[in-house]
């Protein structure tokens, strides 16, 4: 990874290949990599070697308004701490990236009062971001990437601070861009989450390990613990 | 005071770096502007009491422009370290003991400034005098008297004005939950309680401010000089009016700030360019970072504008035919640009101590898919909107002022033919204009370089 004064090596030997409509989880421990690694593949950290494709563009060589247009028209991010701007109300929010990319403003509004609509978001349209309560802004940060129709999805932690109707509400609306062909990619402890995932990699220590297809949770629990610890039997 | 009090005070960089070089500003304008009575002594006797109550004037309009720059600065200091207040607080801090903390620290602060500020004033008065002096070409012996007086006199004030921005902010530090320590982002206070706050602050010192203007100076300076007793109280109810006038809009601003902004910018045409739409909503719903920019470029024009007006009506009661000297035109036009100078000050004070939350914006807007050249945009947009929207409220103000000065000075002047306008001048209607143009200079001047490093920054 670049930025620091000597490169640091996190990963190595990475190799990854993600399919339109693909659900993918990456599942470990804290401190394993897995939202560093998440980070990388969606463009937000440099690396230092090897390189990252996403969507026929080699990251490496993509200049800064190339990641902007990606950013704003085919990446949505899902994180653990929504990233909404303070100073625009939750309506606003969603409609940013549709703002930016130049869509009308009539249709995008539409798009964003339907979508908070389906979330039983309508009520906080006019609330700033300091008036949300976590769970709240989860679900703008949620309404924006549902609305900004993108191509891949990077969730990192997506269900982290919420209850448990409300991890399930995230659930089915990853599913549901899953099923319009968005790929979807995850970095998470939620074992369940990981669960519903079309595959699921652990990752230790920033080396991947397993690869499972479809697996329940206990098999990714028992292939998590294989990673980790090996066979102490 | 504990070594771990001392250390904290010493660590409190916002607090150095907000309030510590306003009042230094203040106590060394103070200084000069007291040290400028000495002009007085190279006058005609009977101009001696009209000029001591002008200097007053403009040493009050100082001081309002000090107070409103400082209290706003500790304030918002206040308001961003509640973390640090709250970490002490699940430490076993009492409210008390917090808001004793702060206070303290905050009179630290101004005990070191206000002598570095008055080392300044006592340098700088004599060069301020040799000014005038050569720019009023005839009065070459006025000299720079920097005396007992002038150092006690900015001492004093320069810790008055602490106190009081440190009794608004001890009140913050004296709020802080210690479950706020444990949250991500800490409590807020809500909008109400954040009006009344700044409604009784304010109404507090302007009532202080009034009471002083208008009991003391007239009444120890026509004791002295009963023939221009009318002109000094006239003189003075302008001072009083430019100062309400300053203090209620000051006061006011939460409450019609963001309406006004959301008024006149729906003619931008934002809908085509999304940085202008940013701008405007960073502007309009950024409360607490907007009102600080706002308050202070308002303050600065409002002063500026009214301080002209009252020299405009001066200068034309001149030319009806009382006698005035080239110094006190030089003057009049040097102390005037003293309000602008501290609230300029206290504008980049305040935007560099807001870079941590335009950084912040920055990176939010860069991962909503923002190009580097629409944050900058939306940037200067907002300072653009500030800017233009606390000189149009400004301008009423002097509007208002001009009128009443005018009013005044055409009662008790002895020709009946005076127009009542007097105050109304082009350039003082400039002032605010071009105290738009600095304060928006400035706030883009260190906003854009701000969210350019916020560009360069890693995204996490």
């Amino acid at each position: 990874m670049r930025g620091a004064k000597h490169p640091l090596h996190v990963f190595a030997g990475v190799s990854l290949t993600l399919r339109a409509g693909e659900m993918l989880a990456l599942v470990g421990p804290s401190g394993s990599g897995k939202s560093t690694l998440l980070r990388c593949l969606a463009g937000l950290e440099p690396v230092t070697e090897g390189h990252v494709v996403l969507l026929e563009t080699n990251l490496a060589r993509a200049s800064r308004s190339t990641l902007a247009a990606m950013l704003r028209e085919e990446v949505g991010l899902l994180l653990i701490n929504p990233p909404l701007v303070p100073s625009l109300t939750a309506l606003q929010n969603v409609e940013l990236p549709g703002r930016l990319a130049g869509r009308s403003a009539w249709s995008n509004r539409e798009v964003s009062l339907r979508t908070l609509d389906e979330l039983g978001a309508r009520d906080w349209a006019r609330k700033l971001p300091e008036q949300l309560t976590p769970p709240q802004a989860a679900k703008i940060s949620l309404a924006r990437l549902i609305a900004q129709h993108p191509k891949i999805v990077f969730a990192d932690e997506p269900t982290g601070r919420l209850s448990t109707s409300d991890s399930k509400l995230v659930l089915r609306s990853l599913k549901k861009l899953s099923d319009g062909g968005a790929a979807i990619v995850l970095a998470t402890h939620d074992l369940h989450l990981a669960s519903q995932a079309d595959r699921v990699i652990t990752i230790v220590d920033g080396a991947l390990g397993a690869t499972l297809e479809r697996p329940s949770a206990e098999e990714v629990l028992a292939a998590l613990d294989q990673t980790a610890y090996g066979s102490d039997e | 005071m504990s070594p771990l009090a001392l250390r904290e005070l010493l660590s409190n960089l916002r607090l150095w770096l907000a309030a510590g070089p306003l009042l230094a500003l203040t106590a060394a304008l103070t200084t000069i502007t007291f040290s400028m009575r000495s002009l007085n002594q190279a006058l005609a006797e009977d101009e001696v009491g009209l000029m001591d109550q002008y200097d007053a004037t403009l040493l009050a309009l100082v001081l309002l422009a000090g107070l409103a720059a400082t209290t706003v600065s500790v304030y918002q200091v206040a308001q961003r370290t509640r973390r640090r207040v709250a970490n002490l607080a699940i430490a076993g801090l009492t409210p008390s003991g917090a808001s004793t903390r702060f206070s303290h620290q905050v009179m630290g602060v101004a005990a070191v400034a206000a002598a570095v500020g008055i080392c300044v004033g006592w340098a700088t008065a004599p060069v301020a005098m040799r000014f005038i002096a050569w720019a009023s070409s005839g009065h070459a012996g006025l000299e720079g008297r920097t005396d007992a007086h002038a150092i006690l006199g900015s001492f004093v004030i320069t810790l008055g004005l602490a106190l009081i921005g440190a009794t608004q902010g001890a009140s913050q530090a004296r709020s802080v939950e210690p479950i706020e320590a444990l949250k991500d982002r800490p409590f807020q206070p809500r909008k109400g309680s954040r009006r009344r706050l700044w409604l009784a602050g304010a109404g507090g010192a302007g009532a202080a401010l009034t009471a002083v203007l208008t009991a003391v100076l007239p009444g120890l300076e026509s004791l002295r000089y009963r023939p221009l007793e009318a002109a000094n109280i006239t003189a003075t109810c302008a001072g009083t009016t430019t100062a309400l006038l300053a203090i209620f809009f000051w006061a006011a601003a939460p409450a019609y700030c963001p309406l006004l902004i959301r008024a006149w910018t729906v003619f931008l045409p934002r809908h085509r360019l999304p940085a202008l739409s940013l701008g405007r909503s960073g502007a309009a719903f950024q409360a607490r970072r907007s009102l600080e920019a706002f308050n202070l470029i308002l303050v600065g024009a409002l002063l500026a504008g009214s301080t002209l007006s009252i020299y405009f009506a001066r200068s034309a009661l001149d030319t009806a035919g009382r006698g005035w000297v080239a110094a006190r035109d030089v003057s009049g036009v040097v102390l005037a640009g003293v309000p602008v100078l501290v609230v300029l000050t206290g504008s980049v004070l305040t935007v560099v101590v807001t870079a941590r939350s335009r950084v912040d914006e920055a990176r939010v807007l860069r991962l909503s898919g923002a190009t580097g050249r629409q944050v900058l945009l939306a940037g200067f947009t907002e300072a653009f909107i500030l800017a233009v929207t606390a000189t149009l409220v400004a301008m009423i103000g002097v509007a208002i002022v001009g009128l009443t000065t005018g009013i005044g000075l055409a009662q008790v002047a002895t020709a009946p033919d005076w127009p009542a306008t007097l105050g109304f001048d082009p350039v003082a209607w400039m002032a605010p204009l071009g105290v738009m143009v600095a304060g928006m200079a400035l706030v883009t001047a260190v906003a854009l370089p701000t969210l350019a490093r916020g560009l360069r920054q890693p995204l996490f």
